[in-house]
Order: structure tokens, then sequence, then C-alpha cells
């Protein structure tokens, strides 16, 4: 009879060793949740940190039965608005004005005319809530019902809105000056 | 990881979005610090969640903390509320006695035998003549005095400086 086959499973159950596999699935996907939420790279670091410190805190509630990343991010989503609550005066899409701003500098000029670099800035430009949606249910690749259960809303919703933004996002893209490179 | 299905024109783009925004390397200093737990920040939270002593601990001091100033609070009130004295005017009773002038044990003072004391003594012969001169006084302004005056005889000596004193 073989153990559990989740890392954090295997960590509940006393094996140490699953940390490190932890660390090497689940802190880039947290990084990059945190960093295109908005926050800075330190910031991020700091924040994908918290979120190991309180889930494997915390871990004596989690069920080996639900989803590993379902749980870390629903953790990385309580600390994000807590964090965004602390510190008003940057918000996400401030710290992203002042990353784009750092982009058209003219000597990184080039790389806006990348379509990677356009799908960014339009992302970006999107409301924070359509943003976390995107975040969640395409980008981290959460089935709807982990979705619906994190952001509290319907089924259905997510999976309408989910539709509707990307939708928009390939619209406003093939309407963007460069769309079409 | 298994997303929910969309439609394929929306998958595709999906897709393009994924590799758009794809998740950044890790910093080989935060897979240490993620991987080791004695490099994590030591937190009193996290010390209370995951010590059940330390929690029963810190329970019992919130509580004594907050029980102590709250009692006192509760005492403080119970104190005042039995305590204080009840501030009002007392009506005035309709038939309150008339005023009455307590009777003075007026005891005139029997000068000494003359024979035995100098009759030159200026000294004592003034004080009887001061003190009988207050009790006459006394005795002319006390009703209870002035209805049985004259009550006690001076004595003759006493009587004789009087009238010396008088003139």
């Amino acid at each position: 009879m073989s153990g559990p086959t989740d890392p954090l499973a295997r960590y509940k159950a006393g094996d140490e060793s699953a940390l490190l596999e932890l660390a090497e699935s689940m802190g880039p996907r947290l990084l990059g949740f945190f960093r295109r939420m908005g926050a800075q790279s330190a910031t991020a670091e700091d924040l994908t940190q918290d979120v190991f410190v309180r889930a494997l805190r915390g871990v004596s509630r989690y069920q080996p039965s639900g989803r590993m990343d379902s749980w870390f991010l629903r953790i990385a989503r309580n600390l994000w608005i807590d964090h965004c609550r602390r510190h008003r005066a940057v918000t996400g899409r401030e710290d992203w004005e002042r990353q784009v701003g750092d982009q058209v500098d003219p000597s990184e000029q080039a790389a806006q005319t990348d379509r990677a670099a356009q799908i960014r800035a339009i992302v970006h430009a999107t409301d924070p809530a359509t943003r976390e949606l995107l975040e969640l249910a395409v980008l981290q690749k959460l089935p709807y019902a982990e979705v619906s259960s994190l952001l509290d809303i319907p089924v259905g919703t997510v999976k309408s809105r989910v539709h509707y933004a990307l939708r928009r996002l390939r619209d406003q893209l093939a309407g963007h000056p460069l769309g079409d490179a | 990881m298994n997303s929910s299905p969309l439609p394929p024109d929306l998958e595709e783009f999906a897709d393009e979005l994924r590799s758009a925004l794809e998740d950044p390397a890790l910093p080989s200093d935060l897979r240490t610090r993620l991987s080791s737990p004695r490099l994590w920040p030591w937190t009193f939270r996290g010390a209370v969640q995951n010590n059940r002593v330390l929690r029963t601990a810190a329970s019992v001091l919130i509580l004594l903390c907050v029980s102590v100033p709250v009692m006192a609070v509760i005492a403080l009130m119970e104190s005042r509320s039995s305590d204080l004295p009840i501030l009002q005017f007392e009506p005035v009773p309709q038939n309150l006695p008339s005023d009455s002038v307590r009777e003075l044990p007026l005891v005139p003072i029997v000068p000494p035998d003359p024979v035995l004391v100098d009759p030159l003594d200026d000294a004592w012969a003034a004080a009887v003549r001061v003190e009988n001169t207050r009790l006459r006084w006394l005795q002319s302004w006390t009703p209870a005095a002035r209805a049985v005056a004259p009550w006690c005889p001076l004595p003759a000596a006493a009587a004789i400086l009087l009238e010396q004193g008088g003139s």
C-alpha cells in the first residue's frame, strides 16, 4: 500500500523531504500569482514565503482529498487582500503602472512590440476582479468549482465571466495597433 | 492541474495567455527559504497556533488581563450605588416646639473668709467683682434666673466688695 502522492499530504504525514518538492511545484506558481496581481519582486517573494509558512503551520486542517494548489492559492489570495488593505497607497495597479512606466523607457521600447508584452499590458490593464478570475481559472488552471469556492460566486457565473473576459481580451488584442503583428 | 474545459477558440487564446504570462523562475535563495522551516520567522501567532500549552497560557493571561479591570469597574459601580448618601430637603415639621433656653447652673463664686484674705489684694477682689458682675448680667438675661431672683444671696463680704466696686 503506497503512501500519499500529494507533497503536502506527505509533509502532513511527517515526510520533511516533501518540502523541497512543495517549494519546486508551488513556489513558482505562487510567485507568478503575486507578480501578476501587481506585487513587486521582493514583495512577491516575501508573500510567497508567508503563504508557505501559513499553509504548513495550518497543515493539520488540510484534507488530502482536496486540491493542494487550491489550498495554497486560497491562502495566497487572502494574503494578497490583506497586503492591499495594508498598503492602500501602493495598490497593484499603481505598482503595475510603475513597472509599465519602467518598460516604456526608450531603451526597452523594442520589447513593447512583442505580442507577449501586448498581452501582458492588456491583461494588467483589466480591472482587478477580472484579472483575479483569469489568474485562477486560466493561468493557475483551477477548475471552475474551485474558483467558485474561492471567490464565493456560483460556478455558472465563473464560467460565463471567464468566457466573456477571454473574448474581450482577444478582441482588445485584435484591435490593438500591434495586435496582428 | 485539470482546468475546466474551454471552447476550442478560447482554449487557443488561453494557451497564448499562459505562455505570455508564465510563472517566473524561483530564485535559489527563496527555494532554500521555502524548504527550510528553521529559517522561517518566529511569530507569536504561529507559536500559539502550534503549541497547545502556550495557547492555554495565553488564554489565561488574556482572561486575567481583561477580568481584573472589569471586576474593578463592577466593584466601583456597586459601591457607588449602595454607599452614596441621598441628598434631599426634609419638609419642615408643623408642630415644632417653641424655643427654650436651657437654664444655666448659676453658681456664684463665694469669696473666702475676708479675715483670711488680704484685703489689700486688689487682684483677688477684682476677679470676684468681675465674676459676680458676669453672673448678675446672666441673671438679668435668663428668664428662669430672673424668676427666682434673688436665688442665691451673696455673702456679706462679697456684697461689700461689690458695693465698693460699684462705687
